[in-house]
């Protein structure tokens, strides 16, 4: 029948996987907040804002360090800050709880041979670490942090892995936690399952 | 080493999934109004304005009936109006498209050994039909709303999906598309995957 047809093509549609890092694989927020707070403390003596800080979830260690320098009001050099709040939360990263549910996903897609690509405001080392940690092989993608020019919101990283994986937006599920993140997707037009953390 | 069993024993945690079915596995939003919009037409005269219905998404038709008096100062019988608007929704099902990218997550996690379960605001003979029609075989556990006495937002057809799988809720994955069915597993105490088809 051409409808028993036309229906197995439908449900035999191909999908490709793009999966956000922190806060959908690894549980990294306080982590990245004891860096900066650190480096802050450090340089300026001062305690960096952790409400102004978790506001911003879901951006990128520059982005951070820029918007608590503009927050705090304080001018400092840039390049420094960024390179020791990196160089602080690189010795600290594996100490991150894995979000077990979607680290099982992800091996589970891959197993099933779904293309799966990781794109993250993280650098690749530590999306590295963190695939390494959680035992995670197999991803077709990694789009960090070192390889765009604009972070999510804008969908430049979504797009840039999913040309990676040779599929179209239109067929990329995105799995992702922040607001950011979430725009970053309907921005892309792709379809969004989007992760809440609320079982604890 | 004493850390990579640690994180080898949490790696192996085990989760159930719990689908929601219409606008997870079946794309049922518009038929539904269809049936709601014929029926409340030709018995009280009222066009029920599409973006009320919609906003009331996720809801059982029940709840969404409620809606509907309110709004437009009328009352009927329930449960009779409940059984014209599910006689007129079976004669136009086969016309719902499925929602592929989600039936094939639902498919791999039960070849995957991981219970699943389905806990809708549709009939049990809705969620027959919709398993049948998209070659869907193999979940533990269904929830039609016949089985709950409050629809969600109230969590309890998740809790009863959660009780019939064996599984406690904060080892549930539930995938919900509406706001109604996202409160129902925050408040049930789940982790949360939104699904949003943001290309439609």
């Amino acid at each position: 029948m051409a409808t028993d047809l036309e229906m197995a093509s439908k449900l035999n549609r191909k999908f490709a996987y793009i999966f956000d890092l922190d806060g959908v694989i690894i549980d990294s927020v306080e982590n990245y907040y004891k860096s900066l707070r650190t480096v802050f403390l450090k340089h300026f003596g001062i305690v960096a804002d952790r409400d102004f800080f978790l506001q911003r979830v879901g951006a990128s260690i520059p982005e951070h360090v820029e918007g608590l320098l503009a927050h705090h009001g304080i001018d400092g050099n840039k390049e420094e800050l960024l390179k020791e709040t990196s160089e602080h939360y690189h010795a600290i990263v594996h100490t991150g709880e894995p979000i077990v549910c979607n680290v099982q996903l992800i091996k589970m897609l891959i197993k099933n041979g779904t293309p799966v690509a990781v794109a993250s405001g993280s650098s690749r080392r530590v999306i590295e670490i963190c695939l390494s940690i959680f035992g995670i092989e197999g991803i077709k993608a990694i789009v960090s942090a070192d390889e765009i020019s604009n972070g999510k919101p804008d969908p430049e990283s979504f797009l840039l892995a999913a040309k990676q994986l040779g599929f179209s937006p239109n067929d990329c599920v995105v799995v992702e936690d922040a607001d950011a993140g979430a725009q970053a997707a309907f921005a892309a037009g792709m379809r969004l399952l989007r992760f809440y953390d609320t079982g604890r | 080493m004493a850390t990579d069993l640690e994180m080898a024993s949490k790696l192996n945690r085990k989760f159930a999934y719990i689908f929601d079915l219409d606008g997870v596995i079946i794309d049922s939003m518009i038929n539904y109004y269809l049936s709601i919009r014929a029926v409340i037409l030709e018995r009280f005269g009222v066009d029920p304005d599409r973006d009320f219905y919609l906003s009331m998404s996720g809801m059982s038709i029940s709840g969404q009936l409620d809606g509907v008096f309110e709004r437009y100062g009328i009352s009927g019988d329930k449960d009779e109006l409940i059984e014209a608007i599910n006689e007129h929704y079976l004669n136009i099902i086969h016309t719902g498209e499925p929602i592929s990218c989600n039936i094939q997550l639902l498919k791999l996690l039960i070849k995957n050994g991981t219970p699943v379960a389905v806990a809708s605001g549709s009939s049990g003979q809705v969620i027959d039909i919709c398993m049948k029609n998209f070659d869907i075989k193999g979940v533990s556990a269904i929830v039609p709303i016949e089985e709950v006495k409050h629809g969600k937002p109230n969590p309890e057809a998740f809790l009863l999906a959660a009780k019939k799988l064996g599984f406690p809720p904060r080892d549930c994955v539930v995938v919900e598309d509406s706001d109604a069915g996202a409160q129902a597993a925050m408040a049930a105490g789940m982790r949360l995957l939104h699904f949003n088809d943001t290309r439609q």
